[in-house]
């Protein structure tokens, strides 16, 4: 059956079936005043649970339908998916009965092991190792291999420890055991385990990260103590600094944005995030439930959590229970209470903020951190949500307000299951709540918070209280900010506005009641300024004092601050850390001749990245081993126990090595290896349409099969966006070139970064994307400041959590590690 | 602009009455009225009757991306065709059997081919939970085919 017929029975359905999906009313207001109410794909956060399916992996499943082994494996036009309008490249087929002697050879690949999971069923056939044995293991069970891959024994049996299972026993084995004396220590016990698994098998391959320099007044002081780094905004680190400057003040360069909403800090703010990002707004909304430490651990506040405790509910969902502390004030000398944190969060969610910033839909869209709607983790079946205007919006049963100092928000199974640690997501700031009700009142009559009616009041075809939000969050005049409170370290007191009422700079004052961040520390500098300085006199303005602080990370820029650092004859002092983004290429690992370590690892030893990024960072730069950083607070930790990772530089014959040892060794004709492109010999019942279809790009070399056996060839397709043309891609299609002398077909195409999207999600959400994957290597940055290294997102062999993921990632491998077969 | 749109607009387009178009392809005007208003959807056949009587490329009224030919492949099982008739009375039972969002949310999609983001905003939803459910929802029909048929 095909696709095809599927719609033309589905045209058929009982009518009284599509008339009472008919009769179902539009959800108003909510969701759909603001276009991406739902978060964007490119908007997605690691952590989101149900997130979606794998538009994409359609073809996978439906072939894997089709596969079982031990069955004829399906001709080319056979396959399942060539009604999608793709045109897939034609494998040619010479049946042959009986296999001879020397077919019957091939490398048992470890990967082999992954790909015949599609023709297996999960929870009857096989599990994830985690399930079986992870439950409970502590670090004190694990050893280490000659490679520093971890593994555990059972029964006899060795148990290497994939990513998966690294990734899951991270949140939940972080426990002491062994020589593991803190949950510190076991967490970075087990992260070292995840990434010497993550640079052996080399899921991504890292080109370069840029160092980031910041320079300063001499006469700010404190900054070598605490300084700018990953884990620190200016704005964090500032708090720690004091001036002795004539006036006590600071004058700080704009970041490379403004906010523009700088009372709305949004929800779920992303602690990836880098560092120039949300300066002002962090500065003037504080005292959060939730806070970034220095080193990356994202925590409930000390200052401002006086309790916390999650409980586990029968329906797999989390209740949390937070109760502030009480003394935490608002800038106005007002008391911060549960109120103070609810009232933002709630009022996000209803019709009339949603009128309220409707023509500012452009200027909100610039803010990477809003979400419209509300906090993500509310369901969207809350009937809060489905306000339709008129009698109040209804209860909202996922927060409590259980007393005047404590909440509860539960947290619905599909996220409580993504083992997410729930401080990501409830980051809530203290806010005026006076000011965001609009003079309602905010209640909780024991089955969970709602609005009094008044505040849906209307006016005419609007809502009466729209204007006053819009002012509270968009209006930056200087009188608009002293209008109501602020929680965070300083107030906003001047502003400096463009016509359009975009903020060009702003003077902030230090807040007297401020209670302090997460270490309790209360700001000295008494003036802060944000100047509107233009980039090209940026160096000169710190070189003649305009500015106190200027960061910046293009090679060029680093040229100048250290140029002006050493011509300021100590008046100026320099940090730098490494960014926290790796530009580099992505596999495609579950495509082709890339879904092998063995073939990622022998590009890896053809390239020549150190030359690279010496090129693009004019040496300020390095070459990463994974996606970390070293201000990580496990990678210290991790340090002390050897850090062993594999060296990657540049060796054709470890390239042809790896590629020999793994049965990379046939021809274009089932003869061994001499020249040209190389071939492995696979078991043709393990080979997916996906891989029969995959061929290098101008069509010249695909796979084919013999013997009973698929001969993959070792072709790389990558896919680059337009004005990525850098020297790094000369070793694609070039003879000379290590890649082609080892025995890869290796193309490359440039494409608009809408193509490169839709590419590398495998959907169409540009129109761009025609059913079946050509690439297996894409040529992408990527931020790798993560606290919490909970990918198991990325690495599940379970296929309902692989089915749930909103889209195809390139980060994604399934390792074969990570399957533990169950008896028959 | 949805299916029903297009064929309205190519049919004024045509200077045909929605009972002139009725007639050369062989319904009731009312079914066209109810293709149009986007209350009904017409199989490929006669997608591709439609416009062939209005003399427009069938890509006009539909175009091969908006079939979802492929997210529809994961919900069938692997094996022989099955008779048109018996594969949508199967259809029709399993969504009866499915809570009535579910049921809903697979007619908007794969019946009347609304986009995810056009359900999502339809239902308040996030799109990524509309293709979470949507997914689940897929999954679980091509199990009871699977079992149905194999009776």
């Amino acid at each position: 059956m095909t696709g095809a017929e599927m719609f033309d029975a589905i045209a058929y359905i009982d009518e009284d079936l599509i008339d009472r999906c008919l009769a179902v009313k539009a959800v108003n207001a909510v969701g759909k005043a603001i276009d991406g109410a739902a978060p964007s794909p490119e908007r997605r956060r690691r952590w989101l649970p149900y997130a979606a399916l794998a538009a994409v992996l359609v073809l996978a499943f439906a072939i894997a339908a089709a596969l079982r082994l031990g069955q004829k494996s399906p001709k080319p036009d056979e396959f399942p998916g060539t009604d999608t309008g793709t045109e897939a490249p034609e494998a040619t087929s010479e049946p042959t009965p009986e296999p001879t002697e020397e077919a019957k050879e091939y490398v048992e690949s470890p990967e082999l092991a992954a790909m015949a999971l599609d023709s297996l069923e999960y929870g009857k056939d096989y599990i994830a190792l985690y399930e079986q044995f992870g439950q409970g293991l502590g670090l004190g069970e694990v050893m280490e291999d000659e490679n520093g891959l971890a593994y555990i024994e059972r029964d006899g049996k060795k148990y290497e420890l994939g990513l998966d299972f690294l990734s899951k026993a991270m949140v939940y084995n972080a426990f002491p055991s062994g020589g593991y004396a803190t949950p510190d220590e076991a967490y970075a016990g087990w992260w070292r385990y995840y990434v010497t698994r993550y640079n052996y098998l080399l899921p991504h391959l890292p080109l370069y990260r840029f160092e980031q320099y910041t320079a300063y007044n001499a006469l700010i002081k404190g900054t070598e103590d605490t300084p700018v780094t990953v884990y620190r905004t200016q704005a964090e680190a500032l708090i720690y600094w004091t001036s002795e400057k004539e006036d006590g003040s600071i004058t700080l360069s704009a970041p490379s944005y403004y906010m523009d909403v700088l009372r709305q800090p949004g929800f779920n703010l992303n602690h990836d995030h880098l560092s120039t990002v949300n300066e002002l707004c962090s500065l003037a909304n504080g005292l959060a439930l939730a806070s970034r430490d220095g080193h990356g651990n994202v925590i409930w506040d000390p200052t401002v959590v006086e309790e916390h405790a999650i409980s586990a509910n029968a329906d797999g969902a989390f209740t949390l229970r937070i109760k502030v502390r009480s003394g935490l004030r608002l800038s106005d000398g007002s008391p911060v209470t549960a109120r103070s944190y609810l009232a933002m969060p709630v009022v996000c969610m209803t019709p009339v903020y949603e009128a309220a910033v409707e023509t500012q839909t452009e200027r909100h869209s610039a803010n990477p951190n809003r979400t419209p709607g509300g906090p993500d983790f509310i369901p969207a079946d809350e009937p809060f949500r489905a306000y339709e205007g008129g009698e109040g919006g209804g209860v909202l049963r996922s927060i409590r307000l259980v007393d005047d100092m404590t909440i509860e928000f539960t947290l619905p199974a599909e996220i409580a299951e993504n083992y997410t640690l729930p401080a990501w997501f409830i980051d809530f700031t203290a806010q005026p709540a006076d000011a965001w009700l609009c003079g309602a009142e905010l209640k909780d009559d024991g089955e969970g918070v709602y609005l009094t009616p008044d505040f849906y009041e209307r006016d005419g075809e609007g809502f009466k209280h729209a204007g006053e939000l819009l002012g509270l969050c968009s209006d930056h005049s200087t009188e608009a900010l002293g209008k109501h409170a602020w929680s965070g370290a300083y107030i906003p007191t001047e502003a400096q506005l463009d016509e359009s009422g975009r903020i060009m700079g702003m003077t902030f004052k230090k807040n007297p009641y401020y209670n302090g961040n997460f270490e309790g520390v209360k700001p000295s500098i008494e003036t802060v300024v944000y100047a509107d300085t233009d980039v090209s006199d940026q160096f000169v303005d710190i070189a003649e004092g305009r500015l106190d602080v200027l960061t910046g990370w293009a090679t060029s820029a680093v040229r100048n601050i250290l140029e002006a650092v050493e011509a300021s004859d100590g008046a100026l002092t320099c940090t730098h850390y490494s960014r926290p983004v790796n530009t580099g290429y992505f596999f495609r690992a579950d495509l082709g001749a890339a879904q092998f370590a063995s073939v990622r690892r022998a590009l890896a030893y053809c390239l020549e990245r150190e030359e690279y990024m010496q090129d693009f960072t004019g040496g300020y730069g390095s070459v990463p081993d994974g996606p970390f950083c070293s201000d990580f607070c496990a990678y210290e930790l991790a340090s002390g126990r050897g850090l062993n990772f594999t060296d990657y530089g540049t060796s054709l014959e470890k390239a042809i090595a790896e590629l020999e040892a793994d049965g990379w060794v046939w021809g274009e004709n089932g003869e061994s290896y001499t020249e040209g492109v190389r071939y492995k010999r696979i078991p043709a019942e393990l080979v997916s349409g996906r891989d029969r279809g995959f061929a290098s790009l101008d069509g010249s070399v695909k796979g084919y099969e013999k013997d009973g056996y698929f001969y993959m060839p070792l072709v790389i397709n990558l896919l680059t966006s337009l004005g990525s043309e850098y020297p790094d891609l000369d070793w694609v299609g070039e003879e000379r070139a290590n890649v082609f002398k080892a025995g890869f077909h290796a193309e490359f195409f440039y494409d608009q970064l809408t193509a490169l999207l839709d590419e590398l999600h495998e959907r169409n959400t540009y129109g761009l994307y025609n059913g079946a994957p050509k690439y297996n290597l894409f040529k992408l940055a990527d931020s790798c400041t993560g606290s919490v290294f909970d990918r198991h997102d990325l690495h599940t062999i379970d296929p309902e959590l692989y089915d749930s993921r909103d889209y195809f990632s390139t980060l994604y491998l399934k390792d074969y590690a990570d399957i533990y077969m169950m008896e028959p | 602009m949805d299916i029903g749109k297009r064929i309205a607009a190519a049919r004024t387009a045509a200077g045909l009455t929605q009972q002139e178009l009725g007639e050369r392809v062989f319904v009731s005007r009312d079914l066209v009225s109810k293709w149009e208003a986007g209350a009904r959807r017409p199989d490929l056949a006669m997608l591709q009757s439609i416009a062939e009587a209005l003399s427009v490329p069938p890509d006009t009224i539909i175009t091969r991306e908006e079939c979802v030919f492929a997210e529809l492949q994961r919900c069938l099982p692997h094996g022989e065709p099955v008779p048109r008739e018996r594969l949508s009375a199967l259809i029709s039972r399993f969504l009866r059997e499915r809570p009535e969002k579910d049921a809903d949310l697979f007619i908007r999609r794969y019946y009347l081919l609304k986009t995810n983001r056009e359900i999502a905003e339809f239902y308040g939803m996030p799109e990524n939970q509309v293709r979470s459910r949507l997914s689940k929802t897929a999954k679980k029909l091509e199990k009871f085919l699977k079992e149905e048929l194999a009776k």
